[in-house]
């Protein structure tokens, strides 16, 4: 498979430089999912909607229609427009936090109902924009900001994806890839769209890089999803 | 009737009596006869038992808001209704209860008109414990004076029409024992 | 059209207005007591594919919904009450940030917190200045069914004409009451428009990176909502005129004060009253021309003085009158108290 270095037509040139931070696994993340947008040619039909964490910069980053929500509201929004909208492809984008804690509830009956949308989460291990403090998928003894030195961590972090396939329909898509593998990324993506086209609900979780609070490097950035993965499976749990 | 030609009626019972049979008919049949009539339940949070309330508001004149502080005419149909409906008890109200559900001995503090209708054991006797609640209810329209009671059995007849289709005899049942209900109110009036 | 009496309650009027209006699409959470207006909403989509029926798993999402659907152009409402109130605030927000038609039916019960399922009028803060508000958004006060009727059609249209979030607050005992109404007067329908994949890209936000941004938006917000105000305000000034006494209520207790008046004047006291039909926003002009001249002014609500501030703020510099209360929070207030306290007065 061919990665254009070039960005995707669906992309919006004006809002360039991006408002990501350097190295954020966002960079990645939004051109991929532009690329699958232009393959599928589906821009005529594509609306966004967008979580309050670090995906909120994107918010004028397509030349789609988008909307920016309130932290954990965008399953509902997604699932309103979609249910207006039959014909369209709706797309929610948020990350651990919006999905897993305030967002869950609404994450999981969406799943729970097969509501025909695609759920994209970006799984950082931390809520970014305020400053990386823990979230539902902080790893067991992770320092962060709002657990020092791994203090006040959970046994378990939440599995998004397992956690949704027990509740969803045995046709729905749920997958999770890494910003280390971004062949597979794309093919979950296209195939969880597909899926939507088909009328169930789909969901890929997405290991992503958060350098600016795990402080790290390139090197060290590299090193935390593969660590990461060693919890967090990467691959097709329905579909 | 108060002084904007409004007769006031709460109808009081456990869940099962039938309260809101008996106040649906009545402003149904209120409607009917082209009277201005409101209607609102009032009951707690539980789903199952406790006292039901209907206020009930009938006649030609302007009704101002959907409950009221005292009754005109009420109708208690069970002994918990009696402490939950002491309140609306002025002095123009007139009390009718079921004799058979409540002893008279435990009206004792209730100051008022009052008017006991055997209506549970004339039902048991005369027709079907079932249709007890349609005999005070003709009891009520004999109290108010303001309703016909052709218009009332084409009302019954709507209400209960699904009733009527599995159980025919159920028709007769509740037109004669409005007709009951209407003939022990004027009868017990001088009890 | 010739009268069409109807014996209905409230809640069956609110659906029935809501379809005339034009109305495709509900998201709701059930909730006491406005639960029926759901349910009756269900039945109506079970019947009709062109309706949409979504119950979401709780109210945050039912407003999130609601707003999915106007993105996509449907006249998308929604109902709640009390603490579901409270939470629907959050999206009610949202929609007030970016000017969107939504509408709701709020059908007031006891408070704080979950109080009681019956009644009050303790939630006018909430649907005047709920979450984070500015105020930006529309309150209609429906003081008996037949108004709530002529109203809930009426927000339907002024929401989309003007592009603001539009209460119609309402209370338990309106929604549960059965009454004839007339349902002859039906109201020709505003027009509808999608947002999205109508061939011009929108990127809608709510969050903004500096204050000066977020304040030129306000600006133009409080711009378009005080021009709009102009034709949206209204309030009813019954026998205000050489009044002494003036009396201020809103939605059930304001009908029970008019026919306390009507009945005072006939026993000659001088006594009016001033009825707000827009809470938000407030007819303050019709306010302060109500009480020229009167000696005392009495609030009458069923709350410990939500309605009582706006109004002494709303007088402040207007009125030396001796302001009297009849403040009664989470009970009903008859024509009798009313007129009783007149009486007293």
């Amino acid at each position: 498979m061919n990665i254009d270095p070039r960005y995707p037509n669906c992309i919006n040139i004006k809002s360039k430089p991006s408002n990501f931070c350097p190295g954020c696994g966002y960079g990645i993340i939004s051109k991929v999912i532009g690329q699958v947008i232009d393959e599928l040619e589906i821009a005529p039909r594509t609306v966004f909607t967008l979580d309050i964490g670090c995906n909120l910069l994107a918010w004028d980053y397509y030349k789609l229609d988008t909307i920016q929500t309130h932290h954990g509201r965008v399953t509902p929004l997604a699932v309103g427009y979609k249910r207006a909208k039959k014909d369209s492809v709706t797309i929610g984008i948020a990350g651990d936090g919006g999905l897993y804690a305030i967002g869950l509830q609404s994450f999981l009956h969406a799943a729970h109902r097969d509501d025909p949308i695609t759920i994209i989460g970006v799984n950082n291990t931390i809520y970014a924009m305020t400053g990386g403090q823990l979230g539902p998928t902080t790893l067991l003894g992770q320092a962060t900001d709002s657990s020092p030195e791994g203090k006040f961590t959970y046994p378990k972090p939440i599995f998004g994806p397992e956690l949704a396939h027990e509740v969803a329909d045995d046709k729905a898509y749920i997958a999770r890839a890494s910003v280390l593998n971004i062949p597979q990324m794309k093919q979950m993506l296209r195939q969880a769209i597909e899926r939507q086209a088909q009328g169930h609900f789909s969901f890929v979780e997405i290991l992503s890089f958060c350098p600016t609070n795990w402080k790290t490097d390139a090197k060290g950035s590299i090193e935390m999803i593969e660590k990461m993965e060693k919890t967090y499976k990467t691959g097709v749990i329905s579909g | 009737m108060d002084k904007r030609g409004i007769t006031k009626i709460i109808i009081a019972g456990e869940g099962g009596q039938g309260v809101q049979s008996i106040a649906h008919i009545l402003t149904n049949s209120a409607f009917a006869s082209g009277l201005n009539v409101s209607f609102m339940p009032n009951y707690g949070v539980e789903q199952r038992g406790g006292v039901s309330l209907g206020f009930i508001q009938l006649g030609n004149g302007v009704i101002g808001f959907p409950k009221f502080a005292k009754a005109d005419i009420l109708l208690v149909m069970c002994e918990r209704a009696i402490a939950r409906t002491k309140q609306y008890i002025g002095t123009e109200t007139l009390y009718i209860y079921d004799s058979d559900q409540i002893e008279k001995s435990e009206l004792g503090s209730i100051h008022a008109q009052k008017l006991g209708i055997p209506a549970t054991s004339t039902a048991n006797q005369k027709l079907d414990g079932k249709v007890f609640n349609m005999i005070l209810l003709g009891a009520i329209l004999e109290e108010t004076g303001l309703i016909k009671r052709d218009i009332v059995e084409k009302e019954l007849e709507k209400y209960f029409i699904d009733k009527y289709e599995k159980k025919a005899q159920l028709r007769n049942l509740n037109k004669k024992a409005v007709e009951l209900g209407q003939r022990l109110a004027k009868e017990a009036y001088n009890n | 059209m010739p009268k069409k009496l109807e014996l209905l309650t409230g809640n069956d009027v609110v659906v029935k207005a809501a379809l005339l209006a034009g109305a495709d699409f509900f998201a709701g959470y059930p909730i006491t007591p406005s639960t029926e207006i759901m349910s009756g909403w269900a039945k109506e989509a079970a019947k009709n594919p062109k309706l949409e029926f979504l119950q979401t798993e709780d109210e945050t999402s039912a407003g999130m919904a609601t707003i999915g659907g106007l993105l996509a152009g449907k006249k998308a409402w929604t109902v709640t009450a009390g603490v579901g109130h409270v939470l629907i605030q959050d999206p009610m927000v949202l929609a007030e940030t970016l000017s969107m038609p939504f509408v709701m039916y709020v059908g007031q019960r006891g408070g704080p917190s979950t109080g009681t399922v019956i009644y009050s009028q303790q939630e006018l803060n909430l649907a005047r200045y709920g979450g984070n508000s500015e105020g930006l958004r529309v309150v209609y006060a429906p003081s008996n069914i037949q108004e709530l009727f002529e109203i809930t059609q009426k927000a339907f249209n002024t929401a989309w004409r003007y592009r603001i979030p539009t209460i119609i607050l309402g209370d338990g005992y309106l929604t549960k009451t059965l009454s004839p109404v007339d349902t002859s007067k039906v109201l020709p329908q505003e027009k509808s428009e999608a947002y999205f994949l109508n061939g011009e890209v929108k990127n809608l936000r709510n969050c903004f990176s500096r204050e000066e941004e977020l304040g030129s938006h306000l600006n133009k917000l409080f711009s378009r909502y005080a021009s709009a105000s102009k034709q949206i305000v209204e309030s009813e000034s019954y026998q205000a005129d050489g009044a002494e006494v003036i009396i201020f209520a809103w939605g059930t207790v304001g009908f029970a004060a008019k026919v306390a008046v009507a009945t005072l004047r006939k026993e000659g006291y001088k006594v009016g009253l001033f009825r707000p039909i827009t809470m938000r926003p407030f007819d303050d002009q019709g306010a302060i021309k109500a009480v020229k001249g009167a000696k005392k002014i009495l609030i009458v609500e069923s709350s410990g003085g939500q309605f009582g501030r706006i109004v002494r703020e709303t007088l402040t510099q207007s009125t030396d009158a001796d302001y009297v209360r009849l403040y009664k929070p989470a009970e009903g207030i008859t024509p009798e108290e009313i007129e009783e306290k007149v009486k007293e007065m």
